[in-house]
């Protein structure tokens, strides 16, 4: 893709490939890795001028390669340290369930997510909570006092051998 | 966003500067938070919880967050690269405090870090697949191997051995199911201890974030 970075790129014309080069790529791994790194830094590290980084930068934000930027917390820290799944059967999938679902799992933030799966069970939940009694809380309130809702399993992380946001680039 | 540059310049500024004066100070009175002082700016290494009080009138750090600490975490969360400026004006303090705070939460490890956040679906990464592993065997062997080989993979974000009917979850994400099965085919079919992978497609992600569930301030 030896596209000029002055023209502006559109996502439709580039959706059968990443619609980036390998300098953007660079430039995206950094920033998963360092999300406040100078410009300057971030210039030295994928060798351009700051400028072209600069507009580069914009230029994947404005065209939703990147949707933001966070700080990445320590669950160790803030009461969040037991990470808990959820997989849930509903009794049949009708929209209605499905919509009651979907709303319910929004209002507590100990649910970092939630997934419609095709497979032996229908939605897969990721929790994370400070204790057993915490789960059982939740799972309590938010899940099982919910119409439909045939069966659940849980699992607890005895080890978290691998967690990353980083999108393979 | 016309600040981009200069909002940059300052994050840097706050992340990278060599110690500010009142740091140092402490730090030349606490051998301890000397020993952490270093380490504290690589990020997801493990901290000591012994550091003393970073600022005046700032809790301690290891010690409960306050209210104020609480809102900075949480706008953070939201937009990891506000300017100090417009934090401090957030939640009602000094930049100078605002910013003495951020640096303590990154220096007691309750920040580990900051990222940006990409669109899957835009990065040949739009398709969501869970996958459940059963080893046949948790010999110590066995289980390295695995977790050797769920490493080298970037396609796999997120791999935890849990207790329940299976061993491991893994959470991975891909171009297409193709993808999705030489990923299965490298990293289990190739492991002789690997007994079954049951795999679970996403239809639909209906709620995903990576931000923490804070108290209530």
């Amino acid at each position: 893709m030896n596209k000029p970075q002055s023209e502006p790129s559109t996502v439709s014309n580039l959706s059968n490939d990443k619609g980036i080069d390998k300098i953007d790529a660079r430039i995206l791994r950094v920033l998963q890795r360092d999300g406040r790194i100078s410009n300057l830094k971030l210039a030295e590290e994928v060798h351009l001028s700051p400028t072209a980084v600069l507009e580069r930068v914009k230029r994947l934000t404005r065209e939703n390669f990147i949707l933001g930027y966070e700080a990445r917390l320590n669950p160790n820290k803030l009461g969040a340290s037991m990470m808990v799944f959820i997989e849930v059967l509903l009794d049949r999938t009708a929209p209605d369930i499905m919509d009651t679902f979907k709303a319910a799992v929004q209002t507590r933030p100990e649910i970092l997510e939630c997934h419609l799966v095709a497979g032996g069970f229908d939605y897969l939940i990721k929790t994370r909570v400070a204790d057993m009694a915490a789960y059982r809380e939740m799972i309590a309130s938010v899940i099982w006092s919910l119409p439909g809702v045939r069966e659940t399993r849980t699992y607890t992380v005895m080890e978290e051998v691998k967690t990353t946001n980083a999108l393979p680039i | 966003m016309p600040s981009a540059e200069s909002d940059l310049r300052e994050a840097a500024a706050a992340g990278d500067a060599a110690p500010a004066a009142n740091e140092a100070a402490a730090a030349a009175n606490d051998p301890v938070v000397r020993a952490h002082a270093r380490p504290a700016r690589a990020r997801g290494r493990p901290r000591g919880r012994g550091e003393s009080p970073a600022a005046e009138g700032a809790p301690a750090s290891g010690g409960p967050l306050d209210d104020i600490d609480r809102a900075l975490l949480r706008i953070l969360q939201a937009d990891g690269r506000i300017t100090n400026l417009k934090l401090a004006q957030a939640v009602g303090l000094s930049s100078a405090s605002t910013h003495e705070r951020v640096k303590r939460l990154v220096r007691d490890g309750t920040i580990l870090g900051f990222n940006a956040r990409l669109n899957p679906t835009l990065l040949q990464a739009g398709l969501l697949v869970f996958a459940e592993v059963r080893l046949s065997d948790m010999s110590n062997e066995v289980n390295a191997a695995f977790k050797a080989a769920v490493q080298l993979r970037p396609e796999i974000l997120e791999c935890h051995e849990v207790a329940g009917g299976f061993d491991y979850l893994l959470k991975t994400r891909v171009a297409h199911m193709g993808a999705y099965r030489d990923l299965v085919a490298a990293v289990a079919w190739s492991l002789p201890g690997v007994r079954d992978v049951r795999t679970y497609a996403v239809m639909e992600e209906l709620k995903n974030t990576t931000a923490l569930p804070l108290p209530a301030a």
